[in-house]
Order: structure tokens, then C-alpha cells, then sequence
């Protein structure tokens, strides 16, 4: 169980460089500004708060940007940071397998980010609760769960990627660059494939049309809302092909959480600590 | 039984070789002294024990084990001092060890091991704040944690005073004689004179000389160099000196001359020149040192190979 150690000792520096302070303070002011905010804008344009997208849920989309960049922005120096410095070698000459390194470090910033998910949802929820708006409480529970799974994705994306490279050099950089690919590039580049393969007419249109949407539904961000859309009771779209349907989306997110981390693992393993 | 056993290790960075068919076995007990400048492949070596690299070629075990398949086991057993380290910044010396014990599963008083590497005082202090010498004090404490059965520690003496290099070479006695195997680097050899067992000189990626301090002297015909500060030196009494048994390697000075002697040799110089035309002011006499000794060995090896 050395791995819990390390899960353990990233949660306890974390509270103590007030590191988890500031994420929840984040994430408060980003869950309560936003129910604000949403709340405010539909009753002013709808007259009422409308009954079939309560504000809370409407948080989808701006998660959709603030998960993947505190996730991300969480994780991205978690081992190449300690690897530049040289505690790396303090840590490893203890009995921990590189393999519990990396294992332990996602798990204590994914319990970081989600601890932090959870009280910005909390606060999020009384203040919609405060603003008279409506509040379904299933919704809301499979919307904070899968929220979690979100930023754990993104945290397992950043420490996977931590663990694979050697210098911190131009970190800053790719951090950046992660959080832009999977918050505007992806559409992006998925629409440019789409172009690419009728400019060489690649196959049947349906083909072009179905690879495109593959691509799509694989962002990590897509397999938030369509697991969410099969959690949810107000919001039941079952697409004509299997990518498309909700359970789909559940195994993107797997993917996304499983992968990252286990090619971290890997390039961890086989390197070369000097 | 054996501790630590290289075999044919062969580390290649891309073209250059850091270390070439190196064997090495320590064995229980041992306090084993790994001498060489730097460069030499010290860390390189202890890199491999440690599984932060590979060896190219070879088979390297601690406990009987190999040290890659059965890493984390085997560092349970060991504490480490490396080379090259970084302390948490944010943690406090007693944090640090609290992470130690509980990494290690061990139960040991944070207190008690910071008293004895002597930095008690620092104890709640952050490690950012600490000198070279405390930030080493505190790494050999967490070494210290569980008593383990091998201690591998890269340069210990690195940043400590004359004093602290002495409290270090305690604390390994001590470690040593509760049972515990040492394996220590160094490039100074008069830190590892002492206290060593047995010495390994490391040159280029190989091991050059290995035996205790005792037969490595003797093995370099070591000498005495006598200094006699005469008033005048003459063509003379230089043949003179040079003609008397034991004596060899002659050198002169202004108004100096001085000679490698043999044992029990010093008399038959001082009365030949007594006995010459110029007058002999004063003499010295100094043994080699185990540093000459050291110099001897490594700068041999590369003319050797040069």
C-alpha cells in the first residue's frame, strides 16, 4: 500500500502549502458566481427560471473549460517537477515502486481536485437553493459524481505526462497547450479532418461523417455530457450509433482516466533517473 | 554472507563508458570505502544499486536479490544517502522523517534521530532554510530510519565541517557495530582511512586497486621523504646523498634537498652530510600520505592508459 503513503503525503503538503485552500476557494467562487450568474440571465430573459434546464445544470458548459484547466494545471509538475529538483531521488530511495509513485500522485491530486469539486458544488447548490431556483436532486448528484471523473481524467492526463518527460523545461507551455487541445483544439482538429477527408473524398460521405463524430465523441469532455445526458431525466438523447449513446460516454471517461496514467507508468519504469 | 555483488557491470551513456566489467562484492559487516575522483563512476555505480539506472551489461544484487526486479524490497532493507538530492522545500526536518517512518513502516522518534545527527534545534524549521550541512545531517538521518542493514551513502562528508565529517564517521562506526553493512563514496581519501575495512579505487570506470588501507601501502612501496635545508647545495653532497642505502628519487632546492628513504635510512643521510662540507640547518620528515597514495594510484592509471 505504498502508494497510499504518497497519496497521503500529497493531500497533507497540499493543506499545508494552503494549496487546497485556494483550489477550494476557486472553486467556490467559480460554482457560486456561476449559479449567480445563470440564475440572474434567465430570469431576466425568461421572466422565470426555466423548468427544464435548472440553473445548476447549466454548469456543464463552463466546466467544461475550468476542469480540464485545474486539472490539468494541477498535475502537470506533480513528478517532472520533483524529478528536475531531485527529491525524486529522496522519494525513490525510500521502498516505493516508481509504479506506486505515479499511482500515489494521481490519487492524491484527483482527491484534491475532487474535494474541491465537491464543496464548489455544495456552495453552488445553496446558493441556487438561496436564488429560489429549482434544484433536482438526482441531476445534481450525477452531475457532481461525474464531475469528479472529469477532473480525474484531466489530473490522470497531466501526471501520466508528468511521469513521461525529462525536463520541466518548457512545462508551462504544455500545460497550456493540453488544456487548449481539449477545451478548443479537438473541435478544431476534428473539423479539419472531416475537411481533409472530403478534399481527397476518402471514403463514402456517411464514413467521412461517421469518423468525424468518433473523434469527437473520444473527447473526454463529450464523454462528460453524453454520460451525463444518460444519468439525466430531463435530457434522454440516444444518438444512431453506438458511439453516440450514453454508455459511451462512461467508457471514454475510463479510457481517459486509465490510459494517461498507465502510459505514464510506463515511460516511468524505463527511464533513466541521473 | 554477501551484501552487495557486481558483476561484470558495463554502463554505457551513449559513446562514453562510465563504467567498464566492473566486479565488486561487500560483504556483511563491511565497512567498504569507494574511492575515486569525480567522474570516476562512484555515483553511476550507486545509481544502479539504487535502480535509478540500468546497467548495459552485467548483473548487479543487493541481499542475493537483483537489484531492478526486487527494487522496492530491497530498499526497504537500506537506507540511502544519494548524490544530487533536493529536500521538500515546504517540510519541516520533522516532517521529513515522519514521511521516512512511515514510508518504511518503521517506528522510530523523529526526535532521537534528529538529536543524533545533531540539528534537533531545526526540527520544525521548513528544509528550505537550512544550510548544505544541516540539509546532509537530515538526509543521513532518514537513512538512519528502520535500521536498515546496508547504508549506501554518496559523498557523506559533502558540505559538513571538519567537525561534522568527524560526527558522520562516529554515526557510521556506530551503524556498523550495531551490524549494519556501510558502503560509502568518496574523492577524499582521508575520510574513508579511518574507519574503512577495505577501500576500492575507482579510476575510469574501473576498479584499480581494492584491499584495506594497510596492503594498499604497502602494495605502493610508499616512502618516507626526508627535507634537509642545507646552506649550500653542492654537486658534492647530492652524490653524496644520492650514494647513501635506501635512498631514492632525489630532489634539490635552493637550500633544500630532499629524498624518498627506505626504513631506518633517515641516520645514514643526516651523518653523511654532517660529515660533508656544507652545514645542515634543519630536516623534516614526512610520511606519504594516504592522499599521495591515492594521487599515485589514479594518476598512474591514466598514463597508464594514456
Amino acid at each position: 500500500m505504498s502508494w497510499s503513503v504518497i497519496a497521503k503525503k500529497e493531500l497533507r503538503d497540499a493543506s499545508r502549502s494552503r494549496r487546497l485552500f485556494a483550489l477550494i476557494v476557486t472553486f467556490v467562487l467559480f460554482f457560486a458566481g456561476a449559479a449567480f450568474v445563470i440564475i440572474k440571465v434567465m430570469n431576466t430573459f425568461g421572466g422565470n427560471v426555466s423548468p427544464e434546464t435548472p440553473a445548476i445544470l447549466s454548469l456543464t458548459i463552463p466546466l467544461g473549460i475550468f476542469l480540464p484547466a485545474v486539472g490539468i494545471f494541477s498535475g502537470y509538475r506533480s513528478i517532472v517537477g520533483e524529478r528536475e529538483s531531485g527529491s525524486l531521488k529522496l522519494l525513490l530511495s525510500l521502498p516505493h515502486s516508481r509504479t506506486d509513485v505515479v499511482l500515489g500522485k494521481f490519487l492524491g491530486r484527483t482527491a484534491l481536485v475532487g474535494s474541491a469539486t465537491l464543496i464548489g458544488f455544495l456552495v453552488g447548490g445553496i446558493v441556487t437553493v438561496a436564488l429560489g431556483a429549482e434544484l433536482p436532486i438526482v441531476d445534481y448528484l450525477s452531475l457532481i459524481v461525474l464531475s469528479v471523473v472529469l477532473g480525474a481524467a484531466f489530473v490522470s492526463i497531466s501526471v501520466g505526462f508528468s511521469a513521461s518527460i525529462r525536463s520541466e523545461d518548457l512545462i508551462v507551455f504544455i500545460g497550456f497547450g493540453l488544456v487548449l487541445l481539449f477545451t478548443m483544439l479537438w473541435g478544431v482538429l476534428t473539423s479539419l479532418i472531416g475537411m481533409l477527408l472530403r478534399r481527397y473524398d476518402l471514403g463514402s460521405q456517411t464514413f467521412q461523417a461517421d469518423i468525424v463524430s468518433f473523434i469527437r465523441a473520444l473527447n473526454p469532455q463529450r464523454g462528460f455530457n453524453s454520460a451525463y445526458s444518460s444519468l439525466s431525466m430531463l435530457n434522454n438523447t440516444s444518438g444512431d450509433v453506438f458511439w453516440q449513446e450514453g454508455w459511451f460516454g462512461f467508457i471514454v471517461l475510463a479510457f481517459w482516466i486509465v490510459v494517461p496514467l498507465a502510459f505514464g507508468m510506463w515511460r516511468f519504469n524505463r527511464t533513466e533517473l541521473t | 554472507m554477501t551484501v552487495i555483488k557486481l558483476d561484470g557491470i558495463t554502463k554505457k551513456f551513449g559513446s562514453v563508458t562510465a563504467l567498464d566489467n566492473l566486479d565488486l562484492t561487500v560483504e556483511k559487516g563491511e565497512i567498504y570505502g569507494f574511492l575515486g575522483p569525480n567522474g570516476s563512476g562512484k555515483s553511476t555505480t550507486i545509481n544502479i544499486l539504487l535502480d535509478f539506472i540500468q546497467p548495459t551489461n552485467g548483473q548487479a544484487t543487493l541481499f542475493g536479490q537483483d537489484v531492478h526486479t526486487n527494487s522496492a524490497a530491497i530498499r526497504d532493507r537500506i537506507g540511502v544517502l544519494p548524490d544530487a538530492y533536493d529536500t521538500y522545500d515546504r517540510l519541516t526536518g520533522r516532517q521529513h522523517l515522519e514521511f521516512t517512518i512511515e514510508s518504511k513502516g518503521a517506528s522510530d522518534d523523529p526526535m532521537e534521530l534528529l538529536e543524533r545527527v545533531g540539528i534537533p534545534e531545526a526540527a520544525d524549521r521548513t528544509a528550505d532554510g537550512y544550510s548544505k550541512g544541516m540539509t546532509q545531517r537530515l538526509v543521513l538521518s532518514m537513512a538512519l530510519v528502520g535500521d536498515p542493514d546496508l547504508l549506501i551513502l554518496d559523498e557523506p562528508s559533502t558540505g559538513l565541517d571538519p567537525n561534522g565529517a568527524r560526527e558522520m564517521r562516529e554515526i557510521i562506526m556506530e551503524q556498523n557495530q550495531r551490524g549494519a553493512t556501510i558502503f560509502f563514496s568518496s574523492h577524499i581519501m582521508e575520510q574513508v582511512e579511518a574507519i574503512c575495512d577495505r577501500v576500492g579505487i575507482l579510476s575510469n570506470g574501473t576498479l584499480i586497486a581494492e584491499d584495506s588501507i594497510h596492503e594498499l601501502r604497502q602494495q605502493m612501496d610508499t616512502k618516507t621523504t626526508l627535507t634537509l635545508v642545507v646552506s649550500d647545495v653542492t654537486p658534492a653532497v647530492v652524490d653524496a646523498v644520492q650514494n647513501c642505502t635506501g635512498v631514492s628519487n632525489v630532489t634539490t632546492g635552493n637550500d633544500q634537498i630532499s629524498v624518498s628513504i627506505a626504513d631506518g635510512s633517515k641516520a645514514a643521510v643526516i651523518n653523511t652530510i654532517e660529515s660533508s662540507a656544507v652545514e645542515l640547518q634543519d630536516f623534516s620528515t614526512s610520511e606519504a600520505s594516504l592522499e599521495d597514495l591515492f594521487t599515485a594510484y589514479t594518476t598512474e592509471q591514466t598514463e597508464g592508459s594514456a
